[in-house]
């Protein structure tokens, strides 16, 4: 099933550590064009760090990570959005005291000018509450329309593999259930997106396929519907 | 207003000025890495130094002064590239000790270079003082005052306007998500660092025709500078120029009234009472953030 040529992304014997502890311990996973591919696992699985290797900001200590099919194993993380792995990280991390626009627009830093201005007006029309408040501070946004800034910022680098990191957390079921719809409608204009959630439930029934990840390896693969229906992931993260 | 309290005035407002150009260059590299560079004070001797230098040699000042200034940014660069960077993940504190190690070595290397005298640089255009409300001002004050309100509308306009300028300050409020956004935080740190050198520098290079400089100019001046900036709020632009300004003023007029003897111990009091009543300065980061 995995390690087809037509992946966009592969990751063989992925490894990663802090100091002397491993995080992740050899992880193989696949995720190819178009796909939505989420990944569930308990905290300190090491779902973020995962992203973070794969986003470059945390360096893989062994194993290959190969995009479009160039090894990307060691570069730099400025490159690798440049390349198109974009990531909304963990927290939404927003830059607190620029305003809204200037947030989206360096979510464009990697590209053209004139190509930041059009995606502005396309993350304003999906999410119309970022213009309203496009002259204010991001930091004193809600939770909510943090999250969605964090997202459009992401959007603006033109993302060729959106990896989203906790899209929901700590957010009211209202506001959960409207960054799903925001990830269903970017999956429906094919943006290839890996994501990572608490909320397995919600999370594998928007995905394609999904992975499981404990302790720094992944136990199970499957179908979004598959892993759903599995018993194991039914006790151990959908409370069933 | 008294003729001598204007002159205070105007003196103090030519040192501030210098002060706030020094003080700014430790809010740039504060902001771009938490480190306080006290090798500062050395890119404003290597700007007054090499100016010195390069124009006895016979260049006019029109060329001596931007190698100067190229000049100190490369140091900056160099210090940020060699000595700061590779020991990225070390303490702020291990970092701030490695730049008071670059300045004795840069102060060092410049007794190598140059020598251990004062030199004198010839003033900009002429020193016929020029009279304002009964007081005098040297021509070179005022370039002094005009040349540091020009950078500071520039560094105004650089981070404000444009993308590069955001990116540092988005660098320096989250670094992690500013990689995630594709900005080359290493590339900042290098641009802060030669950003900072060349603000020394240019002060370094007003002031000379003043005050004269030396091999160990950027002791005093840098620690000034420092002062400025806590007084300011560490980071903060405006608080940089503004504490720059009250500082140049308070030696000044502490000069005039009290004695000039103290002029150099206005500048630690007024650290010593910051740091006891208001440890974030004047414009001190006041945070926008919701949880």
């Amino acid at each position: 099933m995995l390690g087809t040529g037509d992946s966009l992304l592969e990751v063989g014997g992925l490894t990663s550590h802090y100091g002397r502890i491993q995080a992740l311990k050899g992880l193989d996973l696949a995720v190819r064009e178009g796909e939505l591919v989420a990944l569930v696992g308990a905290n300190g699985a090491g779902k973020t760090t995962l992203l973070r290797t794969l986003s470059g900001v945390q360096p893989a200590s062994g194993g290959r990570v190969t995009f479009a099919g160039e090894d990307i194993t060691h570069e730099r993380a400025d490159r690798r959005v440049k390349r198109g792995i974009v990531q909304v990280p963990e927290g939404r991390q927003v830059f607190g005291p620029l305003s809204v626009e200037d947030n989206l627009r360096l979510g464009g830093y990697t590209r053209p000018r004139a190509e930041s201005d059009a995606g502005l007006e396309r993350v304003y029309a999906m999410f119309p509450a970022l213009k309203e408040r496009r002259r204010q501070a991001a930091g004193t946004l809600s939770g909510g329309q943090q999250q969605m800034l964090a997202m459009g910022r992401a959007l603006m680098a033109k993302p060729r593999l959106l990896l989203l990191d906790e899209p929901s957390m700590g957010l009211a079921p209202r506001l959960v259930e409207e960054i799903f719809a925001t990830v269903r409608s970017l999956k429906q204009a094919h943006t290839t997106i890996f994501l990572v959630d608490q909320n397995a439930r919600a999370a594998l029934s928007v995905a394609d396929r999904g992975y499981v990840l404990e302790t720094g390896r992944i136990v199970l693969a499957g179908t979004g519907s598959e892993l759903l229906g599995n018993e194991l992931v039914k006790a151990a993260y959908l409370g069933l | 207003m008294s003729a001598q309290l204007a002159q205070y005035l105007l003196t103090g407002l030519t040192v501030g000025a210098i002060y706030a150009l020094v003080a700014l260059g430790f809010a740039i590299i504060y902001n771009a890495s938490h480190v306080i560079n006290f090798a500062q004070g050395e890119f404003v001797m290597i700007g007054g130094m090499a100016t010195v230098s390069l124009a006895n040699a016979g260049l006019p000042l029109l060329v001596a002064i931007p190698v100067a200034v190229l000049t100190a940014a490369a140091v900056g660069v160099a210090l940020a590239k060699f000595a700061v960077e590779p020991a990225r993940g070390a303490s702020v504190v291990t970092l701030i000790i490695i730049t008071i190690g670059a300045s004795i070595l840069l102060r060092g290397l410049a007794t190598l270079v140059w020598d251990k005298k004062l030199h004198a640089l010839q003033p900009f255009s002429g020193d016929q003082p020029i009279a304002i409300a009964g007081a005098t001002i040297l021509p070179q004050s005022l370039w002094v005052l005009g040349v540091t309100l020009a950078i500071v509308l520039l560094l105004g306009w650089f981070f404000g306007r444009t993308l590069t300028g955001k990116a540092m300050l988005a660098t320096s409020h989250n670094p992690l998500a500013a990689q995630l956004c594709g900005v080359n935080v290493r590339f900042v740190l290098l641009l802060s660092f030669g950003l900072s050198a060349s603000l020394g520098a240019i002060a370094g290079i007003l002031i000379a025709p003043i005050t004269l400089t030396s091999w160990d100019v950027g002791v005093m001046l840098g620690l000034k500078g420092f002062a400025a900036a806590i007084l300011g709020g560490l980071g903060s632009g405006t608080g940089a120029v503004v504490g720059g300004l009250l500082l140049g003023i308070a030696e000044s007029l502490g000069a005039g009234y009290v004695s000039s003897a103290y002029k150099d111990a206005i500048a630690f009091v007024i650290i010593l009472a910051v740091l006891f009543f208001k440890p974030s300065g004047l414009f001190g980061k006041k945070s926008a953030e919701r949880v």
